[in-house]
């Protein structure tokens, strides 16, 4: 598919091009949105209301990256944005800075976590925790960015991934212990 | 990409990369029936403002097509009736001092019931008859109908002649005068004339003409313009960049604000400086009270969004966007006289972004240093519609000095950059200039 070509159908309005360019993309930006939703049906909300962006704002993608790159990143613009409408975000737990993040033993390939595990787990965390996790590991935003993004000090943003990292550790050797 | 010494993400990123799910069947429909309620919405904001300009155009069209117009009398004009010689027709035409064709007139009685005996037999006799009629009343006062004096016909003054209406009833009484309405009595007795119908002069003033004569010029006009608001600030959270709404693009400076203001959670002020305007609009009548208009238009907009202070630092963008407009407006003169007028005008606006520049100040205890500027492009129309009253009053023979107040509210917002007309979408709107006649 020439991504050239799909862009100017869809920005002259070619539903036919827009239904490809979604085809394309929807089940990848479905498993973003499932990371940051707290069920099945927000998510599906939210991959609505990021298309829609998607397509009201394909003119202002200026090939500075791939395409993919900027759906993912309006569909995770999206998500945030729900939740700071619905003030998740604002809390922090404190902790000890000094804290030594866990130590994390790669399994051998054999013993690795299929992706559907993770992102189930993913699912499961506190939303807090879920939210500066997606954004640091999956995203690989900086903490002082994802300070700036979610009003949080930069303090706050590395305690809560340092939480959520042990969480998700925790769970991710039982699970898989039990597969 | 950065470069992570943390196996732990590595693994995370990795086994997401390629993570897919299939969205609930219909996602797509509902997406497609969005974006159609969106083009729609879009397409009302064009249609409404154009079908408002050619229902105005449509209203100045029928003032234009010429109608009956009610021919007037000019100052102390007389219908000299005479009657007819005995087995002739005679019809009573027009004694009208202007220049219009002749009509025939039929008299009727005021209302003060003057009545007028006629009788079918004897010789006629001539009627001398005034029309006359007071500015206000909308009825001409009944003439007193008295015996003419012997005088010769005015050549031009009587056409073909018909049997006037003759009753053998004593009296008949006619109703009300008109202007455009006089029928011919000739009684061969007539009563005493009534002294509350005692002829006034007729003046120019008869209901329903032009008082004055037609001052508004057929000739082209050129007019410059200067259009401003007060300035102000706006700290209410619903004036100022925000995330819950969509009333304007989302490009690299929002982007910025968003990313250094918690997603505008952290911004302290948002000044917007007062937009400024100039014109060169000309100007064509094409009916009586009708004027089409249009021109080039050119506005400056510019606001200043500062971030909440943080350990003595914050920053301030400052944005300025400059547009190139074309309106369409239909003026339509309320009042015109020699020295001036008053006017209602309906405009619709087009308007392109030609400049967009951020600047971006960063203040450290006071200090400020540079941080950066941004370019964008204005991708987009911006459209409005301006309802307006205006005043016009003529300084030399062709130069006029006029001044408006409307409201302008804007359309298709979504499509422009963050600006005082995404923030609030109507505005007073305040104009003032020269009107120079040209021929």
């Amino acid at each position: 598919m020439d991504e050239t070509l799909l862009l100017k159908d869809c920005l002259k309005g070619n539903v036919q091009a827009q239904k490809r360019l979604y085809e394309c993309y929807a089940r990848k930006m479905f498993g973003v949105c499932l990371r940051y939703a707290p069920d099945e049906a927000m998510a599906e909300d939210l991959l609505q209301e990021g298309f829609i962006r998607v397509f009201t704002r394909l003119g202002t993608f200026r090939n500075e990256g791939s395409l993919e790159g900027w759906i993912r990143r309006v569909m995770v613009n999206t998500a945030l944005e729900y939740l700071r409408k619905r003030d998740v975000l604002r809390y922090s737990t404190p902790l000890d800075e000094d804290a030594a993040i866990a130590e994390y033993d790669e399994p051998e390939a054999a013993g690795r976590p299929g992706p559907d595990l993770v992102a189930r787990l993913i699912r499961e965390m506190p939303v807090g925790f879920r939210t500066v996790f997606n954004l640091y590991a999956v995203e690989d935003y900086s903490h002082k960015e994802i300070a700036g993004i979610l009003g949080i000090s930069e303090g706050t943003s590395k305690s809560q991934y340092a939480r959520a990292r042990a969480w998700l550790l925790k769970r991710l050797p039982s699970e898989n212990t039990s597969n | 990409m950065k470069n992570s010494t943390d196996p732990f993400k590595d693994f995370i990123r990795e086994s997401l990369r390629n993570y897919e799910v299939d969205p609930p069947a219909g996602t797509w429909d509902n997406i497609l029936s969005r974006i159609n309620q969106g083009k729609k919405t879009a397409f009302l904001y064009v249609l409404i403002p154009a079908a408002a300009f050619a229902l105005l155009l449509g209203a100045g069209l029928v003032f234009f097509l010429p109608g009956k117009r009610p021919a007037a009398v000019s100052e102390n004009s007389g219908i000299h009736v005479q009657a007819p010689a005995a087995g002739t027709e005679q019809t009573i035409t027009e004694a009208a001092g202007n220049a219009s064709p002749p009509s025939a007139f039929k008299l009727k009685a005021g209302s003060t019931n003057t009545s007028a005996s006629a009788t079918s037999s004897g010789s006629p006799l001539k009627v001398s008859v005034t029309l006359a009629a007071k500015p206000a009343d909308k009825h001409i006062t009944a003439p007193a109908i008295e015996p003419a004096p012997e005088q010769e016909p005015v050549e031009g003054m009587y056409a073909e002649t018909t049997p006037a209406e003759v009753t053998d009833s004593a009296a008949s009484e006619l109703q009300d005068f008109s202007e455009d309405v006089i029928a011919v009595l000739i009684p061969e007795a007539v009563p005493a004339p009534d002294p509350e119908t005692a002829l006034i002069p007729v003046t120019a003033d008869l209901p329903g003409q032009d008082q004055t004569p037609e001052k508004t010029s057929r000739s082209w006009s050129l007019a410059l313009h200067y259009g401003s608001l007060q300035d102000f600030s706006v700290e209410k959270q619903d004036l100022t960049m925000n995330s819950r709404d969509n009333s304007y693009s989302f490009d690299r400076t929002s982007s910025r604000v968003a990313v250094e203001t918690s997603f505008f959670e952290d911004i302290e002020n948002t000044s917007h400086n007062p937009p400024v305007s100039f014109g060169l609009l000309l100007s064509k009548p094409f009916a009586r009270r009708w004027a089409a208009e249009t021109g080039l238009l050119f506005t400056r907009l510019g606001y200043t969004v500062r971030t909440t202070e943080i350990n003595d630092e914050y920053k301030e963008y400052y944005t300025s966007l400059d547009y190139i407009g074309i309106p369409l407006s239909l003026r339509f003169n309320l009042i015109d006289r020699r020295r001036g007028g008053l006017y209602i005008s309906q405009s619709a606006v087009f308007e392109k972004g030609v400049s967009y520049h951020t600047s971006i100040t960063s203040f450290t205890r006071g200090d400020a240093e540079g941080a950066g500027n941004i370019r964008n492009r204005v991708s987009g129309l911006q459209m409005s519609s301006l309802t307006a009253l205006g005043g016009e009053i003529r300084i030399f023979n062709r130069l006029s000095l006029f001044g408006q107040a409307g409201l302008q509210c804007f359309f298709l917002n979504s499509t422009q950059p963050y600006s005082i007309r995404s923030a609030r979408t109507a505005w007073p709107s305040f104009q003032s200039g020269l009107r120079l006649n040209l021929k």
